[in-house]
């Protein structure tokens, strides 16, 4: 008898001392994932990692550990995203510029950050195409939008523009082309042409330029179809054809980074890309106003195109939200917004930043930027504000405009047309 | 249990190849016909960015019928085809039958032609797109050895893009068969050719009538390699062109990704794998009956 209540107490106690163990374990496990989140992004190459590192840095100080799951490609990271968010896994936080679309009808996926947001008074600091961007049509704050990239930009090389004898930018694109002749006379190549990414802007930016903001909305974001129709539209084709015309064949194979070099070296005039190219500029030495312009694309001024990059959050398996809203908050404070944008060259999506860190042409652009909020007349890239789909077939007809010369404007405006109605 | 035993390993014997080949088996019903079927209901539906089983009929076939980007892909690939699957069989029997002349090297030349294929398309594909680039590739190195009107701009031309991919798959797939015919040449037993010497055949003649025929399943092997390798080319145009100038090069392999995974079109991308299965299908069933029942005939 006595022996077995021996061994029932041995039992009893190990058993106690086991389950007591396990708790212990368990509950360190719940409070370690209680302040971590996992954080999907593709931001692995040399500038951005770093801009990157910046996030991290604020979301540590503020307690939060960031599970860093950075992946090499966008395409790879929305594949990823996507997959994770299927089979129910989906991560705490992720960054997303075009495919808002895909989880704007699984709502319900989706993690509330309204508690910051009214702390932190997101709808009297963020202009309203933002605030409606993050809120993914869901009435409720949904991501942290974290940078804006100026897309209608003209970068010139001022080297090339002083042999031209002309020191400004050029206003209108009659401006534009008579310099850009000038320029192909004088041996200077007129315009940094590239592969179908560099077509695609081009084409966009003559696009919003000629039609003006309202009309462009219209026609790419809203696919009103008489606005697709009007005569603007078959302008823009016009411009553009002219502008193809300077391209030589073998600039197709180029990546923007090419064509920005060559106007570094002042090989090149102009260059039309998103004003990510202005940090090859600066690695290289050169500084705006002095060595390069940036300034609104011809006709532009007053209107802004732009794209974001946004922290997207989710509802996670293990309930997570205090650190996703430690998170949230880290990454909206002026501060990491001023120095996560310095190091990646774009301008803060709020409008009440202090830019005097900034160089020259990022605080134009923001000033811009804040004035196009005011007025409405900032619109942003059509690729995040519509399906993927839709953007592809008509970025298509673009780029097949582009390589086949003989087409003309009202072929160009049908195409368009077509591909907005058939995906 | 003496008695027994015979009979377990007789049982055994009769299970175990069933036993050994049913994983497989398993495997292949389940990734590849299971997964073939999902995606053809996948292709009754309206999925676009996520998977929905919202039934559409044949909506999606009439959208893809209606796509001319599709019909360009669909040209492109009936230009692909026989200059893809022709050429590295002809090419690769010429080499065959001058490597087995009984010449010196035969070895270190065999490992030569055959070393394309030890490259990955990536990585050949990636070689052949700097060599096919105007600017950096042939044309710029014959311009610069004096011939500076020399011409190599396949691969950004809109016309003759198609015909770049040709070219590096050819060149690809050439060693390859080079290496299948070789094998089925060294299985012909060589009295048949002395005989026939001795009959008084010219060595052409040899081949024409005696080898080449005999040669008949490694043709029926490499074709039915080459032919579905061929219609889902996908990772060369990646590489090679991104489908350009424009849309100029696509496959409908690169179509159907395109749509599927980086446009949020999935049902249209599934009905267009749909379809490129139904033709690979179309194109092979009748072949391997035909061949099947020859064999049968023969034996």
């Amino acid at each position: 008898m006595k022996t077995f209540n021996l061994t029932q107490i041995a039992l009893s106690t190990r058993v106690a001392t086991a389950i007591a163990l396990s708790c212990a374990l368990v509950s360190g496990a719940a409070r370690a994932q209680e302040q971590s989140v996992e954080v999907l992004h593709w931001w692995t190459t040399g500038g951005t990692a770093a801009a990157a590192a910046k996030l991290k840095e604020a979301a540590t100080a503020k307690g939060v550990v960031w599970k860093d799951v950075a992946v090499a490609g966008n395409e790879n990271q929305r594949t990823l995203l996507r997959t994770k968010v299927m089979k129910g896994d989906a991560p705490g936080a992720a960054q997303i510029t075009t495919d808002l679309e895909q989880f704007a009808d699984q709502r319900d996926k989706l993690f509330n950050l309204n508690e910051i947001a009214k702390e932190q008074n997101w709808d009297g600091v963020l202009p309203k195409v933002i605030q409606d961007y993050v809120k993914a049509g869901s009435g409720n704050y949904v991501g942290v939008p974290l940078d804006v990239h100026r897309l209608s930009i003209l970068f010139t090389s001022k080297t090339a523009l002083k042999k031209l004898g002309a020191t400004e930018s050029p206003k209108s694109w009659d401006e534009f082309f008579v310099l850009a002749d000038k320029a192909k006379a004088a041996g200077i190549t007129p315009f940094a042409w590239g592969n179908n990414m560099v077509i695609g802007i081009a084409f966009d930016q003559v696009a919003f330029s000629v039609m003006g903001a309202p009309a462009y909305k219209k026609a790419f974001i809203d696919n009103d179809e008489a606005t697709l129709k009007s005569p603007a539209m078959a302008k823009s084709f016009e411009i553009f054809r002219r502008l193809a015309n300077y391209a030589d064949k073998s600039a197709l194979t180029k990546k923007w980074n090419e064509g920005t070099q060559s106007v570094i070296a002042g090989e090149t005039l102009f260059q039309v890309m998103g004003d990510w190219a202005k940090s090859e500029f600066i690695r290289a030495g050169q500084k705006p106003d002095v060595d390069f312009l940036c300034a609104a694309t011809p006709g532009s001024a007053g209107s802004m195109n732009f794209n974001t990059d946004a922290f997207l959050f989710f509802k996670t398996r293990v309930d997570n939200s205090k650190a996703q809203l430690t998170l949230a908050r880290a990454l909206m404070d002026k501060q990491t917004q001023e120095t996560f944008n310095i190091a990646k060259g774009s301008v803060p999506a709020r409008m009440d930043i202090d830019m005097t860190k900034f160089d020259d042409c990022s605080k134009r652009t923001h000033a811009e930027f804040n004035a196009a909020a005011k007025a409405n007349t900032l619109v942003p890239f059509q690729g995040m504000e519509k399906p993927a789909g839709r953007y592809a077939a008509m970025n298509d007809v673009a780029i097949e405009f582009f390589t086949k010369t003989d087409m003309t404007a009202q072929q160009g405006v049908d195409k368009m047309i077509s591909a907005s109605k058939n995906n | 249990m003496s008695i027994q035993n015979p009979t377990l390993a007789a049982r055994l014997d009769r299970w175990l190849p069933q036993l050994v080949v049913s994983p497989a088996f398993a495997i292949s019903v389940l990734f590849f016909y299971g997964l073939s079927v999902w995606i053809g209901a996948l292709s009754l539906t309206s999925s676009t960015a996520n998977i929905n089983w919202n039934w559409v009929g044949f909506s999606q076939y009439v959208r893809l019928f209606g796509d001319e980007t599709w019909w360009v892909a669909v040209r492109n690939l009936l230009k692909f085809l026989p200059l893809t699957i022709g050429l590295p069989l002809i090419l690769g029997a010429l080499l065959a039958i001058l490597l087995d002349q009984k010449i010196r090297a035969e070895g270190a030349l065999r490992t030569l032609f055959l070393y394309p294929l030890a490259l990955s398309w990536i990585v050949a594909g990636t070689l052949w797109r700097w060599m096919l680039a105007p600017d950096v590739g042939i044309q710029a190195f014959l311009r610069k050895h004096g011939f500076e009107n020399a011409s190599f701009d396949w691969i950004v031309n809109a016309d003759f893009a198609i015909y770049a991919i040709a070219l590096v798959a050819v060149w690809h797939s050439t060693g390859f068969v080079m290496a299948m015919f070789i094998a089925g040449l060294r299985g012909i037993d060589d009295s048949i050719i002395k005989a026939a010497r001795i009959d008084g055949a010219s060595m052409p003649r040899v081949y024409w009538s005696i080898i080449l025929p005999a040669l008949r399943p490694t043709v029926f092997s490499a074709l039915l390699i080459l032919l579905p390798a061929m219609i889902k080319t996908y990772d060369l145009v990646v590489v090679l062109t991104q489908g350009g100038p424009g849309n100029a090069s696509i496959l409908p392999a690169y179509f159907m990704f395109d749509r599927f995974f980086t446009r949020d079109q999935m049902g249209l991308g599934s009905a267009a794998g749909t379809i490129i299965l139904m033709t690979c299908v179309a194109i092979a069933v009748p072949y391997i009956v035909l061949e099947l029942k020859r064999q049968r005939h023969e034996n």
